[in-house]
This record gives C-alpha cells, sequence and structure tokens, in this order.
C-alpha cells in the first residue's frame, strides 16, 4: 500500500489529479505558499483521478484567510531573537545528512545564518562525523552519554543563539520553516517556547499511512498560544500532547536552561524513549512563558515504515506520556488531582478506541490500540523511576571514567540500547 | 489550571476592530480575565476569552489572534446587510419594567441617542410598589408612562402590544442598553413582508461581577450567534423526537414584532414568562409566528448590551425560573402542535443533559458549573408541577386592530 502526496496550491487546482497507480493521495494544501491544510484521500475502486476542489472546505478556507491576514501585517519592529539549531542523532548519519541538506541553502551562505548543531550522540559509526565535517557552517559535538535529553541538555549548553530549534533527525525542512520561525518568536517575544506542524514526508508503507489517518503529529493549521492557564479547558495544560511534538520545537535557551533543561530520564532510548518534550512544554508553561503552535514552522517527518516498528512506536507514547504524568505528579503533589483526571480520560478515550476500532470505525489495528494501553500502565508502574537509577548508573560510570568520556566508553555503552 | 467561569470575574470585556491596529493587550485593573469580541461592520465577528495569565499579548501577537477570532468571517465575509428603506414602517419602542429606576434611566438614555429615533417610546410599569419608575420617565420628555397593574412580564409586553401605534413594537429590558443604530437596523428586515420577528445578539455589558461571569459564561444564557439567519417553518420540522431550538432565534432582550403579526398569532401567552414561569414566552411566540408561516429575522448587527445581574441569590433563582420557564413553554407548545417531541424534551434530553452535566462538574471539581447544573435541573423538575396550571381555564390574549388589519402578510 502506497500513497502520493501532492502539494496544491488551493486558488491553482489542477480539474483532476491521477492516482497514478498510488492508492490514495494525500493533499498538502497551500495559499500562496502558506500551509492551510492537509487530507488522506483513499482511491475509491476503480477511480483514475480525484478532483481536489472536493477539499477545500471551511477550515482550510479560514486558515487561509487567517494567514493572508498575517501576511499582510507589517513584520513586527525590534530584533528577533538569535537562532540556534541543535540536531540530536546516533548513527543516523544518512538522515543527518539528508536534512543539513535541507537546512543548507538557509543556513550555509545567507548573512545572520543560525548556527547549527550536531549533538552525537554516542554514535558508534564514525559516518556522522564525516557528514558533518565536511560542512563548514555545521558545529559538531560528541555528547558521550547515551539519551536524547543529554544531548538536548548539551546542545542548550553548547549553542550561542537565546533560541534553540531542536529538530529530529528523522525530518526535512519546509521551505518557509525558519522564516517562520524568526516570525513566530518575533510576534511572541514572551514565548517560551514555538512549536510547529509536523507533515508526512512520503507515505510509502501501510504503517506511514495508518499512522497519519489518526492525525500524525498535526496538530491544526491556525497559530495558538497557549499560556499558563487556559478558560474552561478541563485537562488544561496537563494533556501536554497538544502543543506539539519534540520532532520540531524551539526553546528559550535562557528559560530551559534556568529551568534546569530537559529531564535525562525521559528520552532514554529504550526501554523508556519517550515524555522529554511533553515534560519541558509542561515545565515552560508553568513557569508562566508563553507557547506558541505555528503551523506555518513545518517539517516534514519520515514516518516508520514497518508496522512492527509502528507497534512499538505506539508503546513508547503509551509508556512516555504515563512517565511524564507519574513524574509531574510526584514533583507537585497538588497537580495530582488534575493528572488523575487526565489519566481517566486518557484510559477512557483509549476504551472508546477499541469499541471504535471493533465497529471498524477507527483505523488503527486493536494491537496497536493495546500496545499503547499497555506502554500507559507500565509507565505508570514505576518505570520513570527505574529510569531514574539506570540515569544514575550510567553518570557514574562515566564519572568513574572520566576524563575519557569518548563514544564506547563502557558506561554509555553499557546503557545503549 | 484550567479556569471555570467564577473564577474569571473580575472580567473586562475588551472591543477590538478587525481592522484597526491595537497596541498591547493589557489588564488595566484586577481583571482576572479579559472578554474580546472582535468587530467589522457593526458587528460582533468573533470573541474569545483570556485568563489573567495569558496576558499582556504583545501588539503583533495580538493582531494574528485577533485574525483567528475572526477567522471564519475573514474567510468568507457575510454581505452587506441591504440598506433598503423599511417602507416608511413606524416602531414602537415597549421597555418593560418594574422597580429598577437606575437601570431604567440607564435604558432610556441610551434609546434618546436611538438615530433615527423611533416613533415613540413606552415605558411599561408593571405593578409598581412606588412611583421612582414614573419619576424617571418624566425625567424624559416624550417619553410615555404606560401602568400595568397585573405582574408579570408578559401581561406588560402585551399592554404595550395594545397601545403602540407603530407597524413595529421593538421590545428591550430595562437592563439593556441599546446600540444608537439599534431602531433603524431593527425595521429594515421588515421590508420582507414575511418577516413577522427580528431579533439580535445581546453583548454584555459589564463582567465584573462573579454571578455576571457564571451568567455569561457557565451557563450561555444569550447564544453568540454571529452570522445573519432566517428561520421558517422548515425549523420546526425535525424527527420526531426533536423539539424544534426556537430559543436560539434571539432574545426577548433585543427583539422587534410586526404588530399585524400579534393580531395573526396573539398576543404574549401570559402563563410564561418572568413573573409567571420564569421565562420562554418570547420563544414560545416565535414558535406560534413560525407555526403560522411566518418568518424570524436574526441579524447579528442589530446589538444591545446587557447589564447581568450582580448577585449570586438572584442569579441563581434566575437559572432556576428559566429552565422551569423553558420546560413550561415545551407543556405550551405541545398543547398546540401535540408532537410528541416537546415532551421528550422536557421528561428525557433536558433532565438527562442537567444531571449528565452536573455529574461530570463534580468530577472535575467544578463547583461553579455544578452548582449551576443544580439549578437548572431543579427548574427542570419544578417544570412539569408548574404546568399542572396550565390545565385552568385560560383564555388567550388577542390584539385586535383597527383599520389596518389588512396588512397581514
Amino acid at each position: 500500500m502506497a500513497f502520493g502526496l501532492r502539494n496544491l496550491e488551493i486558488d491553482d487546482l489542477p480539474d483532476r489529479l491521477p492516482f497514478a497507480g498510488a492508492d490514495g493521495m494525500g493533499l498538502v494544501l497551500r495559499d500562496r505558499g502558506r500551509l492551510v491544510g492537509f487530507e488522506l484521500v483513499d482511491r475509491p475502486r476503480g477511480a483514475e483521478w480525484l478532483d481536489p476542489s472536493a477539499y477545500i472546505g471551511d477550515e482550510v478556507r479560514e486558515a487561509a484567510a487567517v494567514e493572508r491576514r498575517r501576511a499582510a501585517a507589517p513584520l513586527p519592529p525590534g530584533p528577533a531573537p538569535s537562532i540556534s539549531i541543535a540536531i540530536c542523532s546516533k548513527d543516523r548519519y544518512d538522515w543527518v545528512d539528508r536534512l543539513l541538506r535541507s537546512l543548507e541553502p538557509f543556513c550555509a551562505m545567507e548573512p545572520g545564518a543560525p548556527e547549527v548543531l550536531v549533538i552525537d550522540n554516542a554514535s558508534t559509526d564514525p559516518r556522522l562525523r564525516d557528514v558533518c565535517m565536511t560542512r563548514a557552517w555545521v558545529r559538531y559535538v560528541q555528547e558521550p552519554l547515551v539519551g536524547l535529553d543529554f544531548a538536548r541538555n548539551r546542545a542548550l549548553r553548547e549553542a550561542t543563539g537565546e533560541v534553540v530549534a531542536f529538530l529530529d533527525d528523522d525530518v526535512v525542512i519546509d521551505r518557509d520553516w525558519l522564516w517562520a520561525l524568526r516570525r513566530a518568536w518575533a510576534e511572541n517575544p514572551d514565548a517560551g517556547c514555538v512549536t510547529g506542524l509536523v507533515l508526512p514526508m512520503v507515505l510509502d508503507t501501510e504503517a506511514q499511512i495508518l499512522f497519519e489517518r489518526r492525525g500524525g503529529f498535526r496538530r491544526g493549521f491556525r497559530p495558538i498560544r497557549y499560556g499558563p492557564d487556559r478558560f474552561g479547558d478541563v485537562h488544561y495544560p496537563f494533556g501536554a500532547g497538544r502543543f506539539g511534538a519534540g520532532a520540531n520545537m524551539s526553546l528559550r535557551r535562557g528559560l530551559v536552561l534556568g529551568l534546569g533543561g530537559f529531564d535525562e530520564a525521559l528520552d532514554t532510548g529504550r526501554p523508556l524513549p519517550g515524555g522529554g518534550d511533553l515534560d519541558i512544554f509542561f515545565r515552560v508553561l508553568r513557569s508562566g512563558a508563553m507557547l506558541v503552535y505555528d503551523p506555518q514552522v513545518a517539517v516534514h517527518h519520515e514516518h516508520r515504515r514497518e508496522l512492527a516498528v509502528l507497534k512499538r512506536q505506539y508503546y513508547t507514547w503509551g509508556l512516555g506520556h504515563a512517565a511524564f504524568i507519574a513524574k509531574s505528579m510526584n514533583v507537585d503533589p497538588t497537580t495530582r488531582r488534575r493528572f488523575h483526571g487526565l489519566l481517566l480520560w486518557w484510559f477512557n478515550y483509549q476504551l472508546r478506541r477499541m469499541r471504535g476500532r471493533l465497529r471498524r470505525k477507527d483505523p488503527t489495528p486493536m494491537p496497536m490500540i493495546l500496545a499503547e494501553v499497555w506502554g500507559g500502565l507500565v509507565g505508570l508502574c514505576g518505570e520513570y523511576g527505574r529510569s531514574r537509577l539506570r540515569i544514575a548508573a550510567i553518570k557514574a560510570a562515566a564519572a568513574k571514567g572520566s576524563g575519557n568520556l569518548r563514544p564506547g566508553s563502557d558506561g554509555a555503552s553499557g546503557a545503549a540500547p | 489550571m484550567t479556569l471555570g467561569a467564577a473564577q474569571l470575574a473580575p472580567c473586562g470585556i475588551r472591543h477590538l476592530l478587525l481592522d484597526a491596529s491595537h497596541p498591547t493587550l493589557e489588564a488595566t485593573g484586577p481583571e482576572n480575565g479579559l472578554y474580546l469580541i472582535v468587530w467589522a461592520d457593526g458587528r460582533p465577528v468573533g470573541h474569545r476569552v483570556l485568563v489573567r495569565s495569558e496576558l499582556p499579548v504583545p501588539a503583533p501577537a495580538l493582531a494574528v489572534m485577533i485574525a483567528d477570532i475572526a477567522g471564519a468571517h475573514l474567510a468568507t465575509p457575510a454581505p452587506q446587510a441591504s440598506r433598503r428603506g423599511s417602507q416608511g414602517l413606524s416602531v414602537s419602542v415597549v421597555v418593560c419594567t418594574r422597580e429598577r429606576p437606575e437601570d431604567l434611566r440607564r435604558c432610556l438614555a441610551s434609546l434618546a441617542l436611538c438615530e433615527p429615533q423611533p416613533a415613540e417610546i413606552i415605558v411599561v410599569d408593571n405593578a409598581p410598589s412606588t412611583d421612582s419608575t414614573a419619576a424617571v420617565v418624566r425625567e424624559f420628555p416624550g417619553v410615555r408612562y404606560l401602568l400595568e397593574p397585573e405582574p408579570g412580564l408578559s401581561y406588560a409586553r402585551n399592554a404595550g402590544a395594545r397601545v403602540a401605534s407603530g407597524d413595529v413594537v421593538a421590545y428591550t429590558d430595562d437592563d439593556v442598553e441599546v446600540r444608537p443604530d439599534w431602531v433603524g437596523s431593527l425595521v429594515l428586515p421588515f421590508a420582507d413582508p414575511s418577516v413577522a420577528c427580528v431579533t439580535g445578539i445581546v453583548v454584555p455589558a459589564d463582567l465584573s461581577s462573579e454571578a455576571a461571569c457564571l451568567f455569561e459564561f457557565g451557563i450561555g444564557a444569550f447564544g453568540r450567534e454571529l452570522a445573519v439567519r432566517r428561520f421558517g417553518t422548515s425549523f420546526l420540522r425535525r424527527r420526531w423526537w426533536q423539539s424544534p431550538d426556537v430559543w436560539q432565534i434571539g432574545a426577548g432582550a433585543n427583539m422587534a414584532i410586526r404588530r399585524s403579526a400579534f393580531a395573526l398569532v396573539g398576543l404574549f401567552d401570559t402563563r410564561l414568562g418572568a413573573g409567571a414561569s420564569g421565562c420562554s414566552e418570547d420563544s414560545e411566540l416565535w414558535f406560534r409566528l413560525l407555526r403560522a408561516g411566518l418568518v424570524c429575522h436574526y441579524d447579528p448587527g442589530t446589538v444591545v448590551f446587557h447589564h447581568h445581574r450582580n448577585d449570586h441569590g438572584s442569579l441563581y433563582r434566575q437559572i432556576r425560573d428559566y429552565t422551569r420557564g423553558h420546560v413550561v413553554a415545551l407543556f405550551v407548545q405541545f398543547g398546540q402542535d401535540r408532537q410528541l417531541c416537546h415532551l421528550v424534551r422536557a421528561f428525557a434530553i433536558m433532565p438527562w443533559y442537567y444531571l449528565k452535566g452536573g455529574l461530570r462538574a463534580f468530577r472535575h471539581g467544578d463547583r461553579d458549573t455544578f452548582t449551576v447544573m443544580v439549578q437548572q435541573l431543579k427548574g427542570c423538575l419544578a417544570g412539569p408541577i408548574y404546568a399542572l396550571r396550565l390545565l385552568r381555564p385560560y383564555s388567550k390574549p388577542h390584539l385586535v386592530l383597527g383599520n389596518d388589519i389588512g396588512k397581514v402578510p
């Protein structure tokens, strides 16, 4: 199963869009280049083409109107904060290479271009280093302690910009990403975090299509300014998944360092590879700063290709989410009641999904829903505490072998997945 | 933390023009919330509640936020209301009041600023215990004073309709301020002969008290429909268990009715409304108008500002009365068309809705919403008991027109 992906200008739609052998089509809808909608269209039996105008609904038109109005406004006065781009990776040199190629036009030649850091998180493959060393505009930094949040914290310490934009290695940026990111920060000088849209890069396999069917990482096509509180929103801001995803987030460096950086016990790779982004969104908001979601700050993400890996991801999402909740409840017991409410809602939501699946209304296969629920249960049953112990062991081992914090040193490789 | 309606108090109101540029949005006092209303073409095109911790909003972020709030309007701007002449229809404004001299003075002062002026303004003093209302009316030369000894809003409104001489009777309440173009914009849609009633939007004038915030955001007493709507007979056709939501048509604080339509379908039901069942005398009249094949026209460009009640005690009584009145009106409507849907709503849908809402609020620890739901549930259960009075003999109030009865569309 494979879907085609097409960029369409909503004012200049083709009458017919041929499926050309694909089982369906992912339509990325733009208005004068701005992202205003995404539609996943299954190919009806026997159909050779689709009429794209049928998928331009009110929501798309409204998003386009808002963006036009926004584009007409003068750019905010005052200097935008300086930006550092940080890419944390372990061994995936080909993906980093692809991402750096998408960054190259904006970062290599332009004067005043943002600094680009690649944090090598204890790679065993030297080619990641080679990919970075061939580009003079990339700063290559090694972080020997295995764990995404070790690498992210290293990036926060190494970066020089006021804002650090984190990109996962499995994305490429949209053509307006940097421009939109600067605009978002200039529009919101009081923001602590800006998150953006994550679109699919390809829809070649069943796993990738399945994930997009359930909404993917998309969080809508309207700019949203989130504050520490919100009116009439029961699970706010405890349901931190709505704010965005760690694959495309930028943070005010000074603020996050002041908050103590990322929690290293989350996002450690197996067995607890998630939750660090939720945790930092939540803490930024609790500190009183604003969090801005801007769909124009867009990246294209290569979803996992295999169903087995996707199922594993559902498990880790449940796990990371629950670990984040367990941690936050412990840190601040006054939030306990609200998190209990959120958990109740979450399990109820999963039950509804299972019911929906039994009635063939939910696209997600039952094993994946069960994997997510199982992850949630494991996460609640002390996974965060166990992860703390593992992190302490990694740190202790690194300290013992101090002076020789090379990748592949015994402490790091012992905990590597 | 998530904030509920009562925690917004005191809540400021900011009117923002869509096409203007605005400075940084800040709280100017002890406001815990801000209610933003975005205006374009003289009507509200969007609104949003911000809580204090979301402030200040820097100017560029506010510009984006305003565009987002007004997204629907920006995507499909409503056609400009036709400024066709109202064919010389004259308007009588009727203000019903009872012992609220301060409110009444404010209301009459706003009416005095109306351009064009109505043909007449009638203040109906409903079962007064003092002469304070009469004293206020004397301050405004040209305003007619009318005494209605029988207590009840419907009695007062009917009395106003009987003495009114205009082709259109515009009703508003004493706790309302009207916009200067109110009379002019109310009368415009009557150019269409099938339009029997015109309603408009009710915008809060002041949200500084907890009770006002609960009234506005907790129960959403006045809907905030932002598009022009035309309600015809087709609005009554639903599935058998669905009673038509006639309350969606508007609010009694901002409506005008063609006087000849009163002659056709009768006046307000005196068993309903404040002072009797509680409310819904207006929506029950709309129900009759629609059944008679006439049209109700809602236009958000017709604006009044409402001062909500400020103390909890009267708020809770008001909520109870509203719900009770709603249920009683369902029984009256059942008496007219014998459709089961009204009873289904009165006995099943409404109690279930409030029970569910109350339980949810309890689970979330939202005390204010819980109390509101309990009050509504009480009113809902009191409705059928009150409705037993409908079994008494009742003669419907009628309006007999003089020689202009031929105007009935």
